[in-house]
């Protein structure tokens, strides 16, 4: 094992014998305490890479290094298994990691507002996605690997999920994690893209951000507006104050 | 590891899937000891050999019992596959050992006609068991991670029992039937040896699907 930490070295990926490799070339590390992000289009192999470091997938070529135990969170939540609850699902994860302890996951779920109780064949895709958040955080393990974790999230959840990410790597553990949100500025993350099946640095947008907002007058007329993100909020303030309503607000472009 | 048993054999209880083996080999051994059925070993024998298709069946339910995202999330829990399939085929066997055990109570309780002495007991266990070590060794080669259609899975059992009852000394069925054949008992020597192919093709079967999971992606 390096210092701590995942660390991915020269590793190549291909589906099948002879096919185009989905990832070539990939070398990341993720440090004790660290979040690494991975950014890419639909396609470009982030579940592929989170997958191989994780242990789902064996690499072609390349070495993968990882620390014990691990913390998984898929990104697509099939059928659960029948006839149980949130909380107890979530305390067998745990235990099989090896923690005597397994309601340790229990306050993680309560956070994001499951009751344990809960059963899973009754949660719905978001409320899933909580119970899979915080299976992988609970403990926490020493390497967390979360495939969108945010994506099925409310506003008010993905804040919290957030947070508790940034708590798991400052607890010791090591965060990678493919999102495409904007709201990751809590994490504190270093960002990387996948692009062409190699990882490169993510360069962010340029230029200041703009936001569209559409809105509706006091006199019914709709209105699209495209505003600088310090003229926001005070553009959506000025529509109620005048008795409007807010329709949509929007990253633009 | 123990976790991972209690976990994949509350599945199997609460997904109902294993019913349908269950019953499979309840009904066949109702039907063996609806009748006299004459000397233990060899009644004993019909419910012994039913076991390996059984258990290959049980095996598969017992890997298909999460849908794929939650069987990563157990696979990356637990560390390695090797272990996955250690905890499954160990739920497999849980499940076995019931049916054996019950097959022979069922048989000493049925079977009026005969007497069941404890190294009869004992005997009729141990086949019943080799017989499942072996079906379930098979099971783990057509159940996933190994991308075998349920189809497929059916048919290639399905085969090996046929070529296992017709072809000699061909294990796990063949030595069973040539041993328990007659009205005699067979020397514990030939029990030993029979029970060993048994457990050794249980032993292969784990053996190749570990083997496997190391050389190829997992999943």
């Amino acid at each position: 094992m390096s210092q701590g930490g995942l660390a991915l070295a020269s590793v190549r990926y291909a589906f099948g014998r002879g096919d185009r490799a989905v990832l070539d070339e990939i070398t990341l590390q993720v440090p004790t305490g660290g979040v690494l992000v991975v950014r890419g289009p639909n396609g470009s192999g982030k579940t592929t890479l989170l997958r191989l470091a994780a242990g789902i997938l064996r690499p072609a070529s390349g070495t993968v290094q990882r620390p014990r135990p691990v913390g998984y969170q898929p990104q697509v939540a099939g059928e659960p298994p029948p006839r149980t609850a949130a909380g107890s699902w979530l305390t067998t994860i745990v235990r099989m990691r090896g923690h005597t302890d397994g309601a340790v996951g229990i306050g993680l779920l309560e956070q994001l507002g499951v009751r344990p109780e809960l059963p899973l064949a009754a949660c719905s895709r978001g409320t899933l996605a909580k119970v899979l958040v915080a299976a992988a955080l609970a403990g926490p393990p020493e390497l967390v690997v979360l495939d969108e974790p945010f994506a099925a999230l409310d506003d008010a959840a993905r804040s919290t999920a957030a947070a508790m990410v940034r708590r798991a790597a400052d607890d010791g553990g090591s965060v990678l994690l493919a999102d495409h949100s904007e709201h990751l500025d809590v994490l504190g993350a270093r960002t990387v893209q996948l692009r062409d099946g190699r990882l490169v640095e993510w360069a962010a947008p340029q230029g200041p951000p703009t936001w569209r907002l559409v809105t509706v007058g006091p006199d019914g007329v709709e209105q699209v507006r495209i505003v600088a993100r310090a003229d926001r909020d005070r553009t959506l303030l000025d529509v109620l104050r005048a008795g409007g309503e807010v329709r949509r607000v929007e990253r633009w472009p | 590891m123990t976790v991972a048993l209690g976990y994949y054999l509350r599945l199997l209880l609460v997904r109902q899937s294993a019913l349908a083996p269950v019953l499979t080999f309840v009904a066949i051994t109702a039907l063996v000891y609806a009748a006299p059925a004459g000397p233990p070993l060899q009644a004993g024998t019909v419910t012994a050999v039913a076991l390996f298709p059984v258990a290959a069946w049980l095996t598969r339910t017992v890997s298909t019992a999460e849908s794929a995202p939650y069987a990563a999330v157990t696979l990356v829990t637990l560390g390695s596959s090797t272990r996955r399939l250690m905890a499954r085929a160990a739920t497999a066997l849980v499940a076995v050992t019931a049916l054996a055990v019950s097959a022979v109570c069922w048989g000493a309780v049925a079977n009026g006609s005969a007497s069941y002495p404890a190294t009869t007991v004992l005997a009729l266990v141990a086949l019943h068991l080799s017989q499942g070590v072996a079906g379930v060794g098979v099971g783990t080669l057509v159940s996933p991670p190994v991308a075998v259609r349920p189809g497929l899975a059916v048919a290639l059992v399905t085969a090996l029992m046929v070529l296992s009852l017709s072809v000699p000394w061909f294990p796990p069925v063949q030595p069973l039937m040539r041993a328990t054949a007659g009205d005699g008992h067979p020397g514990a020597g030939v029990l030993l040896m029979v029970v060993a192919q048994a457990v050794a093709v249980g032993a292969l079967g784990l053996l190749a699907c570990a083997l496997r999971e190391r050389r190829r992606p997992t999943g």
